[in-house]
């Protein structure tokens, strides 16, 4: 039997949840919330997963500095998703680096893994990867190094055009959400999806790919509007709809 | 104006669903189509539909009995829609069938009719031409299958009065249903949406960006959808998915609904889905 893989995380609320997801299926895992007097742990890891919460600066540093302490065999992963193969780049570890999305499904039980290859990722990192995940019970699929992998491209491609109706008039935001679940069979309606996942994250999600995919993602102006008025969905209390 | 007596067109898919669930609904309805053999299947699948409830103990037998007694047959126009308050249209998917059915419909019912049709993506401003009566006029698009599906699109033109689209709108509720109110545009909003989502979805597989299982598992496993986009797909057909993604490319010029290579290839090897044993998917 293969020894057992031992998992850092790097983080706060994301890397908690993941680090859960581990423990609970018995995989040895340690959260680290900085990168300061951890030198132990980091020496020590298998697999180094970047589960920083914030803008892409603080994600770059805290992977090259894992690069500089962890040790040379070890898997380093992002928990991005995009740009994979850029900042694999940046390493002294190309071959061992890797993208692992975690998505927790926001309205009940579930969470996917986007397991992401760049272009130098080494068919061993990825079938570690798989294997760690399998072992673990998450279910996880692979995906190409594309901005959006598969969920955020097409969940946007719905919201915006839902975004389109609304702003042409074709049909109230209520209207809209109603329709998706009574005559779709959605779960939600794309702006209750959207105030869950953050206004301002859906336009950046929005920006990024009609900048490198296609210009058909181009965001439907509300969107800008709404993050300059600081409705940023149910975080900020007011996005589409209101909470109180 | 007090709906009372509703006359469905075409006893197909939707049609004799629709006539069931307004029978239902406690209302007089007059199921028509242009032979007695299409009526009497519609009626062979609405005693099926209403046997299977009362075995599972959802209705009685009495009130099955009072539901299909409520409904009657007929083949012509004159004789299904001379006395009818509503009628609702669910004949073929054609604009100059669709007309040509309300032209005539427009002479034989009477000036307080009002008239919906369900069409999925023709236009309902111009289907309201043919009569006389615009401000009476509106599309009321089902969903498969009317007797299970809770949402109903009531789709108002420039022309329709918002006293018809109350009437609806009630009727709707009346019915079990939920309306939802929008303007007439390609694809309503369910479509639309539809769309846009499952597109995008086949158009990663044509990018390899994951393989098509994938792809429908991520979206059922991070977010709860029923089904894929490739099931989806495979469910509906690529005949269907094709002229759907093509009539809503070429009205609104939006590359959104381009149809993706991988329909477009299914189509063409005649993969159709479910209905020729493989699409995507393989069944047996
Ligand atoms: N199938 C779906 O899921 C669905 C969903 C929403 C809306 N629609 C729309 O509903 C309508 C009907 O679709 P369907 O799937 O029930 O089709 P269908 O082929 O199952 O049924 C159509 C019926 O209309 C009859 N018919 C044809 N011409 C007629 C005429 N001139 N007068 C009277 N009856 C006539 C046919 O004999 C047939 O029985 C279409 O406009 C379609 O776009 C379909």
């Amino acid at each position: 039997m293969e020894s057992m893989k031992k998992v850092v995380i790097i983080g706060g609320q994301t890397a908690a949840k993941i680090g859960e997801l581990f423990a609970s299926a018995g995989v040895k895992v340690a959260i680290l919330d900085s990168l300061t007097d951890s030198a132990d742990e980091l020496a020590r890891a298998d697999i180094v997963i970047e589960a920083v919460d914030g803008d892409g600066g603080t994600r770059k540093e805290v992977i090259l500095r894992c690069d500089e302490v962890i040790p040379p065999g070890a898997i380093l992963a992002t928990t991005a998703s995009s740009a994979i193969t850029e900042t694999a780049s940046l390493t002294g570890r190309p071959g061992k680096f890797i993208g692992l999305n975690f998505t927790f499904n926001p309205f009940q039980e579930g969470c996917l893994v986007q397991i992401t290859k760049g272009l130098e990722t080494a068919a061993e990192t990825i079938k570690t990867c798989t294997d760690l995940l399998k072992g673990a019970g998450v279910t996880a699929i692979e995906v190409a190094d594309l901005p959006g992998l598969v969920l955020d491209r097409v969940m946007a491609s719905a919201i915006n055009e839902a975004a389109i109706m609304h702003m042409t008039k074709v049909a109230t935001v209520e209207d809209i959400d109603s329709v998706a679940k009574s005559c779709l069979n959605w779960p939600v309606g794309p702006f209750q999806f959207a105030d869950v996942i953050g206004i301002d994250n859906v336009l950046a999600t929005l920006e990024i790919l009609s900048r490198e995919v296609s210009p058909r993602f181009l965001p439907c102006r509300i969107f800008k509007q709404m993050v300059a008025a600081g409705r940023l969905g149910k975080k900020a209390g007011r996005g589409f709809y209101t909470y109180s | 104006m007090e709906i009372k007596k509703i006359c469905v067109l075409g006893a197909g898919l939707m049609g004799h669903g629709i006539a069931q669930v307004c029978a239902q609904g406690g209302f007089e309805v007059t199921l028509e189509d242009i032979k007695e053999e299409f009526l009497q299947k519609g009626l062979d699948r609405i005693k099926k539909f209403l046997d299977g409830s009362v075995a599972r103990g959802k209705t009685t037998q009495e009130e099955a009995e009072a539901v299909l007694g409520r409904i009657t047959t007929a083949t012509s126009l004159e004789e299904a829609a001379g006395d009818a308050d509503l009628v609702m249209e669910a004949i073929v998917e054609n604009m100059e069938i669709k007309k040509e059915t309300f032209r005539q419909l427009d002479k034989i019912c009477p000036e307080h009719t009002i008239f919906a049709t369900n069409t999925s993506y023709q236009s309902v401003t111009e289907i309201a031409t043919a009569t006389n009566r615009p401000d009476r006029f509106m599309g009321m698009h089902w969903f498969n299958p009317p007797q299970v599906m809770r949402g109903i699109e009531v789709v108002k033109t420039e022309r329709t009065s918002p006293e018809t689209v109350a009437i609806i709108t009630s009727l709707c509720q009346q019915l079990g249903k939920e309306p939802a109110i929008c303007h007439d545009s390609p694809g309503f909003i369910a479509n639309r949406l539809l769309q846009a989502w499952r597109t995008e979805g086949l158009r990663l597989y044509d990018e390899n960006v994951a393989s098509f299982q994938d792809i429908d598992k991520a979206l059922k496993t991070a977010y709860g959808f029923r089904m894929g986009p490739f099931e989806l797909a495979d469910l509906a057909g690529m005949d269907v998915v094709m002229a759907g993604n093509e009539t809503m490319y070429n009205e609104l010029r939006s590359d959104v609904f381009k149809p993706p290579r991988c329909l477009v290839m299914k189509f063409r090897a005649g993969e159709l889905g479910r209905k020729t044993g493989k699409g995507f998917y393989e069944y047996k």
